[in-house]
């Protein structure tokens, strides 16, 4: 990925700088997932189950960030390139083109965890400015974008208007909110809306404005959602973005988690032993997800079905490999999220 | 402490033999200890012991030539009066999440007046149970493969 | 908000209850509903109920309540000359078990109901006048269809208009522009195999041949929404259940709550409007020797399912509708004498007594995958040989052989103990043998038999002193006769299917399965697997206003339950 962008002009200049920056969006979305999927999967069934519900809605809305970014390079002329090496961050990573001093971990849920993910969703200050490349916010990110779009797509020009091609509600379902179909200004406007509003907030409030725009239950954006976890207490009417929460507690017990160790890789086990083989299935898995996830974005929306399959699957391995003792120190394997194509 | 730890182990090289799955796939269900603690307590550690004691010298000895393995199982576990029917309910324990009852020819064999009666294990046993990984399934009610995946082709060989 | 008298108070928070209170709430009816079950606010606990049953049949995962007890499927068995079988809730003289059972929950049966959504066909309401069998109903296939619809969006049925052919459906089956409110579930892997063999095969019944069809089933489960639609997922996180996960297990309980129950629906009534009182078992109807009329209800509420500690009360309302399901109502009404001037009340019990076959098929079709069955053969449901006997239904199974051998657990419990295997053997033998397991289902049509019914005995009282269901139910001649032929139909489509057949042949065996079957549950009880199919349909009386007129009598699913029941209520309309 690092590769990738230094081939990248900064800014936003014109439509394949705008093309690009669509793509870095698919990246920045997708480098969110295994993070959060690490914390989700180390919860055990059953245990932890409010903070995992919080959990699991938040990485559903990042899948539908990354399907709506998608949906709009599609609509202006792009091809989103998901099978690729470079997809993937090497974790601990950066967060892609961002000027962000932290990094984030492939972990089990923690405090440390959640404090990672509160920085992630930060959202931007009232009257930051869009910034495409080095910003510090997503929020800065993506209004960088949708002023690129304005400017670059004005008057609908770009859009190809081939709904063939685009992810349609049909295809996908859950996460706060349907899938937009792009094939114009304002639908693209539409979708950008909905990942900054369930990301940061809406309008700097509490709230994701999923109401606003899908007309569901209040919800509230992610990083308030993290903040919940964290504080291990709800949000109150009486709360505002400033606050912290100070309702009803929220019961969470750190210790009921899979201890999986911290940026797990394939490599840490000899080559041959059943737990190299069992990581390795892991990465293919994950590989052939990514894969059937481009196809579904290049011109079979209707494949997203053997996604969903794919990501079930994923999950399952996941958690078996959380309960292999790997090393002296009590700690389990875990998902490691690497490229790795089937042999 | 490193006593518990070996003992489990050998619990695995038995239990790899008789269901034919890797060790680190028993240890993914994350039921190894909470069967053998369930095989301790109903049984005794004194056949507990023997039986692991058993398996993992031939799984030491054997592992990867399957049929010399297999011979060995046979001589030495299967076709034994006391670990025989043990390794069976051992064997559909892994298989099903269910202990069965043992069988009344067996207590009476071994000098064993109260056993437990057939039940199953707990909730996760049931949804680890390896069958369903076999026949490249799922439990019914749990591990849900998600939507539509029914009407893929069965799993690619 | 408790008051004495209410508008409409119902008995049962069923699918008709439940539909009925939000129906009244909507426009702004009072509306007490007394439910004889546990809250449903343990919904989660169920599961993990069963995951640990031994045998996870149907009722399984509901809490055992002998406050308000329910048949269970496993207290099957022969019934000895002469003297009724005792073993379970139900007093069962036979000659052939009442195989079927209920649930007494909130929510009802429809907690673990399978979900096939069928309409009936428009010659089922003239079997009289056109084949010479039972009774014609009074109303039409047309009177009810505006019901349908109402119910098919109400449940959240998933079909594709255009895949649903029927023999003798007529031209204007569907409205012209009825659509349903979710797009088919994809057909399984398996239905495909089979639809690919048999679509077009023609098989003889009589002197006709008929051309086999195999087709969606329209179900109550969750799948991609159409227009106006929105699919309602698990009570208590709408990102789960908002599709069918393909958790396999709708009866005896759907872990994301993608398959409809009732509870759904009872969640949408304007709770301004609406009491409910669990815990609270209907055990009379105060009738006004004046006016003929039910004037109130008693109920006995207790605390605890463990103890028969309870308290009597009886609450007034102007309208009563008793939906406590067939059996109860049946069993309420004979208990207060209501209603029973016809003698029809608890008469014509019916069932839709299911015989399956069983095979291999030549190669891995992907059992147990998917809900119990997406797709069907539509093509026994009429035609002429209704004049020699009943019409069956075929739903393809999907889930193996669970309900006629209780695969897979008893197939590891005879590779391990009887072909000695174990190890990579014990595996490839499972993986070979379980995944080309393929089943059919067979269900018939029942006639109304005033002999099969419903009454009750004070020899016979549960826990809290109410009466027990005592039952007398026989298969007759007619429906014994289509179990006959629809074996030669399961023979010719193994044959052209290749399927190696492995149902069990002892006579009588297959033609009343599983009812027949219950012994065998109970030796084989030990294997997970035991499940049963086996549930009721009968339907002889629905509601006090439909008694007095005439003692309808017919199999109902759960659809046309729904949609008899909104025809019958004259303040909706
Ligand atoms: C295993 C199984 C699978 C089925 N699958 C299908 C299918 O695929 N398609 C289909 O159409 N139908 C199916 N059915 C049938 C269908 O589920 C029932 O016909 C339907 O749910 C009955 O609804 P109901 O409201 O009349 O009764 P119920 O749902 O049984 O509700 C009655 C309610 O009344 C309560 N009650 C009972 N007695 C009293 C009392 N004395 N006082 C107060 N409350 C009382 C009960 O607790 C219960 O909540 C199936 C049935 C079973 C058993
Ligand atoms: S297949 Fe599974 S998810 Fe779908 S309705 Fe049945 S139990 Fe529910």
């Amino acid at each position: 990925m690092i590769n990738r962008l230094a081939s990248i002009r900064p800014g936003i200049k014109n439509i394949d700088d705008l093309r690009a920056h669509l793509q870095i969006a698919i990246e920045l979305e997708h480098s969110t997932i295994p993070p959060y999927l690490c914390a989700l999967y180390s919860i055990p069934d059953g245990m932890n189950v409010q903070a995992a519900q919080v959990i699991r809605s938040v990485v559903m809305e990042e899948m539908l960030h990354l399907t709506l970014a998608a949906n709009i390079l599609n609509a202006i002329g792009g091809s989103p390139d998901l099978d690729n090496p470079d997809f993937i961050p090497g974790y601990p990573t950066r967060l892609p083109d961002s000027s962000a001093h932290f990094k984030v971990h492939l972990e089990r849920f923690s405090k440390r965890a959640i404090k990672t993910f509160m920085k992630l969703e930060r959202p931007a200050k009232a009257g930051a400015m869009p910034e495409a490349d080095n910003y510090q916010t997503i929020g800065q990110f993506y209004a960088a974008i949708e002023k690129g779009l304005k400017e670059i797509c004005r008057h609908n020009r770009h859009f190809n208007r081939d709904r063939s091609i685009q992810v349609k509600p049909e295809h996908y379902y859950g996460g706060g909110g349907g899938v937009i179909v792009v094939d114009d200004l304002d639908s693209a406007m539409e979708a950008i809306k909905v990942i900054v509003a369930q990301g940061e907030g809406l309008d700097h409030t509490l709230f994701d404005g999923d109401r606003k725009i899908f007309g569901e239950n209040r919800e509230f954006a992610h990083y308030y959602r993290f903040n919940e976890i964290r504080r291990e207490r709800f949000y109150s009417d009486h709360d505002s973005v400033k606050s912290n929460p100070s309702g009803a507690p929220l019961t969470v017990d750190w210790d009921q988690v899979y201890p999986m160790k911290i940026n797990p890789r394939a490599a840490d086990y000899p080559e041959g032993s059943e737990l190299r083989r069992k990581s390795d299935e892991f990465n293919v898995g994950y590989t052939t997800l990514l894969k059937n996830l481009h196809d579904t974005f290049n011109g079979r929306p209707d494949w997203m079905m053997k996604s969903v399959g794919d990501m079930y699957k994923l999950k399952y391995l996941a958690v078996e490999l959380m309960r292999v003792p790997c090393n002296d120190k009590g700690e389990t394997a875990g998902p490691a999220f690497e490229y790795q194509k089937a042999e | 402490m490193k006593n518990k730890q070996s003992s489990v182990d050998d619990f695995l090289d038995l239990s790899s033999l008789l269901t034919g799955f890797d060790k680190v796939d028993l240890q993914g269900t994350g039921l190894a200890e909470i069967y053998r603690k369930e095989v301790l307590g109903i049984i005794g550690a004194q056949i507990t012991t023997e039986i692991e004691k058993a398996g993992t010298a031939i799984y030491r000895k054997y592992r990867n030539r399957e049929k010399l393995m297999e011979e060995a199982v046979r001589t030495e576990i299967l076709s034994h009066a006391v670990l025989g029917p043990l390794a069976k309910n051992i064997t559909s324990m892994w298989y099903l999440g269910v202990w069965n009852q043992m069988p009344q020819a067996w207590l009476d064999h071994v000098g064993i007046k109260q056993t437990a009666p057939s039940h199953v294990i707990s909730a996760d046993a049931y949804k680890e149970s390896l069958v369903w990984r076999v026949v490249g399934s799922h439990p019914p009610g749990a591990k849900q493969p998600g939507y539509g995946t029914w009407s893929l082709p069965p799993k690619t060989r | 908000m408790k008051e004495d008298n209410y508008d409409v108070v119902i008995v049962g928070a069923g699918i008709a209850g439940a539909i009925l209170a939000k129906e009244l709430t909507e426009k702004k009816k009072r509306v007490l509903l007394l439910e004889a079950g546990k809250a449903s606010d343990d919904y989660l606990s169920y599961l993990e109920v069963f995951y640990t049953a031994l045998a996870k049949v149907p009722n399984s995962p509901y809490p055992n309540n002998p406050n308000a007890p329910s048949q269970n499927v496993l207290n099957l068995g022969p019934i000895p000359a002469g003297a009724p079988n005792l073993n379970g809730y139900m007093v069962q003289y036979g000659p052939v078990p009442f195989g079927s059972d209920y649930t007494r929950v909130s929510g009802g049966t429809t907690m673990h109901w399978l979900g096939h959504s069928f309409r009936m066909l428009p010659n089922d309401f003239k079997l009289h006048s056109k084949y010479g069998h039972g009774v014609d109903w009074p109303i039409s296939y047309d009177d009810l269809k505006p019901f349908y619809e109402k119910s098919e969006w109400e449940i959240g049925v998933s079909a594709d208009v255009e895949d649903q052919i029927y023999p003798g459906m007529g031209n204007n089956f569907f409205g012209k522009n009825y659509y349903y409110p979710m797009k088919s579930l994809p057909a399984s892997y398996l239905d495909q195999k089979v639809a690919g063999g048999i679509n077009g095969m023609k098989v003889k019944l009589g002197k006709n041949a008929y051309p086999l069809s195999v087709i969606t089933t329209p179900q109550g489960r969750n799948s991609t929404p159409n227009k106006g639609y929105k699919p309602i997922g698990a009570s208590w996180d709408n990102n789960i259940g908002q599709r069918c996960e393909g958790n396999s297990n709708c009866v005896p309980i759907c872990p994301v709550q993608a398959k409809y129950n009732a509870l759904k629906t009872l969640n949408k009534a304007d709770q301004k409007y609406l009491t409910v009182i669990n815990q609270a078992v209907a055990s009379n109807l105060i009738i006004d020797p004046e006016t003929n009329r039910i004037k109130g209800v008693t109920y006995k509420q207790y605390q605890s399912a463990q103890s028969s500690d309870h308290t009597s009360h009886t609450v007034q309302g102007k309208i009563f509708v008793i939906a406590a399901h067939a059996v109860e109502t049946a069993k309420l009404l004979l208990a207060s004498s209501a209603a029973n001037s016809s003698d029809l009340v608890g008469r014509c019990l019916m069932d839709h007594p299911t015989m399956l076959t069983w095979g291999l098929m030549p190669e891995d079709i992907g059992s147990y995958r998917g809900p119990g069955a997406t797709s069907h053969i539509p093509t026994f449901r009429d035609g002429a040989f209704r004049k020699e006997h009943s019409a069956f239904i075929v739903p393809v199974d999907n889930w193996g052989w669970l309900w006629g051998e209780f695969s897979p657990g008893s197939d590891v419990t005879r590779a391990i103990n009887q072909l000695n295997l174990f190890g990579k053997k014990l595996r490839g033998y499972l993986d070979g043998f379980v995944s080309r397991q393929f089943g059919l289902q067979f269900e018939f049509e029942q006639l109304p038999q005033h002999a099969n019914r419903v009454t009750i005995d004070p020899n016979y009282l549960d826990q809290l002193g109410n009466y027990r269901p005592v039952v007398h139910y026989d298969i007759s001649d007619y429906t014994r006769a289509a179990m006959e032929a629809a074996k030669g139909v399961s023979d010719m489509i193994f044959a052209k299917l290749g399927v190696e057949d492995y149902t069990e042949l002892q006579p009588r065996r297959y033609r009343l399965s599983p009812m027949e079957r219950g012994q065998a549950i109970h030796s084989r009880a030990q294997g997970i697997w035991s499940a049963l199919i086996a549930w009721e349909r009968t339907n002889q009386i629905r509601s006090l206003t439909k008694t007095r007129n005439h003692g309808i009598t017919k199999t109902c699913t759960s659809s046309d339950r729904a949609a008899c029941r909104l025809l019958e209520l004259p303040i909706l309309r």
